[in-house]
């Protein structure tokens, strides 16, 4: 267990990691998950010892880990540029660890060539790195870092220089190479939909601090403020004010829309100012005059639409001044007949769909 | 167009090199004087072999290039090694590559100027100090041009897997700089081996080199022998600097 308690680094004025603390479970696939510049690659790089934290304490099965040095902590990373040595061969890359834990010679040889194996490169044991792809360099450091079993493997971004294919593909790998070796993962991505896919916990960082920690379903669907919701897929925000309380459920007068009900799931008051949040792919659009699906129905004009193959995204402008985002399935195969700019159409959506985001 | 660049080439290279072919073809000319061939001969290569004072300046030069070019390449590695740690020195960069650019007469004459001071008496030690001094600057020069190559995640990427800070120097940054480190000793060691201002400032009265004896000689008397022995230096140099080409990075594979 990898517990982060309250590590803030400062670079200057800046404060890059800002009094974060967290938990890591033993064989977790974790993921930060935050845009660029909000402080992934610095936290990782205290786990790993290269940067030391100002204040705060980082313990592993609660040893303190704050003062010892990058070649004695369990931990191994793979760099967002792999990083592999390049006056090595594949082999010799993948077993520098067990070279520098003077393990014998001969059982490095058979631990290299199992470990090879188990990624898919055996037969390029004697290539050097600038002879292989990309996918293949991506193996090697897998192969390098997993070598001698650390507790905790720390991948930053490994996947960003990939083609979308062979990310999609490597993606697979690694969930299923984590299950098989069992040992913690923690994973840097700005890809909100490689953290869901991939992760048993996301954390989602803003500016150093952890807005939401969440399994990626409660994450979505749950998002706790505006940054998330927004971050975390697509998602219509619109300006709103807690107008009353009724039982379960708050009145909010919404930017652009109106007054309506949604259902009340957090801490509110009345004058409490936020966001009413609708996913696109939970609002329906049906043709006025039709009986609309939902409980809560605008009349608008389609605005334009992107066919995405899957979905097509339509931008509705609603007669009452708001802009709303609708994605509808393309359905059964075949051409679908879309709606052209400037149709007049009906947005509706369930009351339960719309959820009130405090600032 | 592409003639003209070709005869152009050609009439450089000839310029060149034209002086060194006569050099080496008047040493094995059986003619004391240089102006018309006469025929083949070793002689002058034989005498050169029995000629005591021009074997001392040999085996002194040798010495000096090797003790020089050890000393030059351990300080300026070293050195090259230190300035890596503080990027963005521009003071420091500068120091380094002044003596590169200092003349040889002035660098000659203010390091006779120190020795005095200091009461070192002049000889094969202070001319190996001599060419330490102006070596380094080479040495580093080449280093830190494979230094600034070196991708700094490559360093934490040993640290990571267990290295050590030693072992990580051992094992990756100094396999990485090696083909600088290489270059860097040839080139010290060749631009020892045939300097004559510096030397001739900080060499004693017993410790003629090469260039100095060669120089000595045309004083008297301009015999073949000093086309000889200028044809063996001129092959030393030339395989060195080959060495050095053959050792460059692709070589060593340190992509
Ligand atoms: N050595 C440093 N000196 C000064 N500022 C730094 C240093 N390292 C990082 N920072 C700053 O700290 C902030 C966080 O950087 P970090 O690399 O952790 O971001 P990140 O979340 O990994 O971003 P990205 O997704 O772009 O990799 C950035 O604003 C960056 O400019
Ligand atoms: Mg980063």
């Amino acid at each position: 267990m990898l517990e982060i308690k309250g590590v803030t680094r400062r670079f200057g004025e800046f404060v890059a990691v800002d009094q974060l603390s967290l938990t890591v479970q033993a064989g977790e696939f974790f993921t930060l998950l935050g845009p660029s510049g909000c402080g992934k690659t610095t936290l990782l790089r205290m786990l790993a010892g290269f940067e030391q934290p100002d204040a705060g304490q980082i313990l592993l099965d609660g040893q303190d880990l704050t003062s010892v040095p990058p070649e004695r902590r369990p931990i191994h990373t793979i760099f967002q540029s792999y990083a592999l040595f390049p006056h090595l061969t594949v082999a010799d890359n993948v077993g520098f660890a067990l070279r520098m834990a003077g393990v014998p010679k001969a059982e490095i040889r058979r631990r290299v060539a199992e470990q090879l194996e188990a990624v898919h490169l055996s037969g390029l044991d004697k290539r050097y790195p600038s002879e292989l792809s990309g996918g293949q360099r991506q193996r090697v450091a897998v192969a390098r870092a997993l070598i001698n079993r650390p507790r905790i493997l720390l991948l930053d971004e490994p996947l960003a220089a990939l083609d979308l294919k062979l990310r999609e593909q490597m993606q697979l790998e690694l969930v299923r190479l984590q299950r098989e070796v069992g040992i913690a993962f923690v994973y840097v991505t700005h890809d909100q939909s490689e953290a869901l896919a991939l992760s048993q916990r996301v954390a989602v960082m803003n500016r150093g601090r952890i807005e939401q920690l969440d399994p990626p379903r409660r994450l979505y669907a749950l998002p706790r403020n505006r940054f998330v919701a927004d971050f975390i897929g697509s998602c219509n925000l619109l300006d709103a004010e807690v107008r009353a309380i009724r039982g379960n459920d708050l009145l909010l007068a919404v930017d652009g829309i109106g007054e309506l009900l949604v259902p009340r799931d957090c801490e509110a008051w009345v004058g409490q100012r936020g966001a009413l949040a609708l996913r696109p792919e939970q609002l329906r659009l049906s043709l006025p005059g039709e009986p609309a699906p939902g409980d809560v129905a605008l009349d608008g004009l389609v605005d334009g639409h992107l066919y995405l193959g899957h979905i097509t995204s339509y931008q509705i402008a609603t007669a009452s001044g708001a802009r709303l985002e609708v994605q509808r399935a393309n359905g059964a195969p075949g051409l679908h007949q879309g709606l052209d700019r400037g149709a007049a159409v009906r947005v509706s959506w369930p009351r339960e769909a719309g959820r009130f985001l405090p600032e | 167009m592409p003639r003209l660049l070709i005869a152009l080439g050609v009439a450089l290279y000839a310029f060149l090199y034209a002086p060194l072919v006569v050099v080496v073809a008047y040493s094995f000319n059986d003619s004391r004087v240089n102006a018309e061939w006469v025929g083949f001969t070793l002689k002058w290569y034989e005498q050169l072999l029995t000629d005591a004072s021009m074997l001392t300046a040999a085996a002194n030069s040798l010495f000096i290039a090797l003790a020089s070019s050890a000393l030059a390449t351990l300080l300026g590695t070293l050195a090259a090694l230190a300035l890596a740690q503080r990027r963005r020195q521009p003071l420091l960069k500068f120091l380094t590559l002044a003596p590169v650019a200092v003349p040889d007469i002035l660098l000659g004459v203010s390091l006779l100027m120190l020795f005095v001071l200091l009461n070192l008496s002049l000889g094969m030690l202070s001319i190996t100090l001599a060419h330490t001094v102006f070596s380094i600057g080479f040495v580093m020069v080449a280093v830190q041009a494979r230094l600034a190559g070196l991708d700094p995640a490559l360093l934490e990427a040993a640290r990571d897997l267990g290295a050590t800070p030693w072992q990580a120097f051992r094992r990756v940054t100094l396999p990485l700089i090696l083909p600088g480190v290489v270059a860097g000793a040839l080139m010290a060691f060749t631009l020892s081996i045939d300097d004559f201002v510096v030397t001739f400032f900080t060499a004693g009265v017993d410790s003629p080199t090469l260039p100095l004896q060669i120089y000595a000689m045309l004083k008297t008397s301009v015999t073949p022998k000093v086309n000889a022995i200028s044809t063996l230096l001129m092959l030393l140099t030339l395989s060195l600097i080959l060495l050095a080409h053959r050792l460059s990075p692709g070589a060593l594979r340190a992509r």
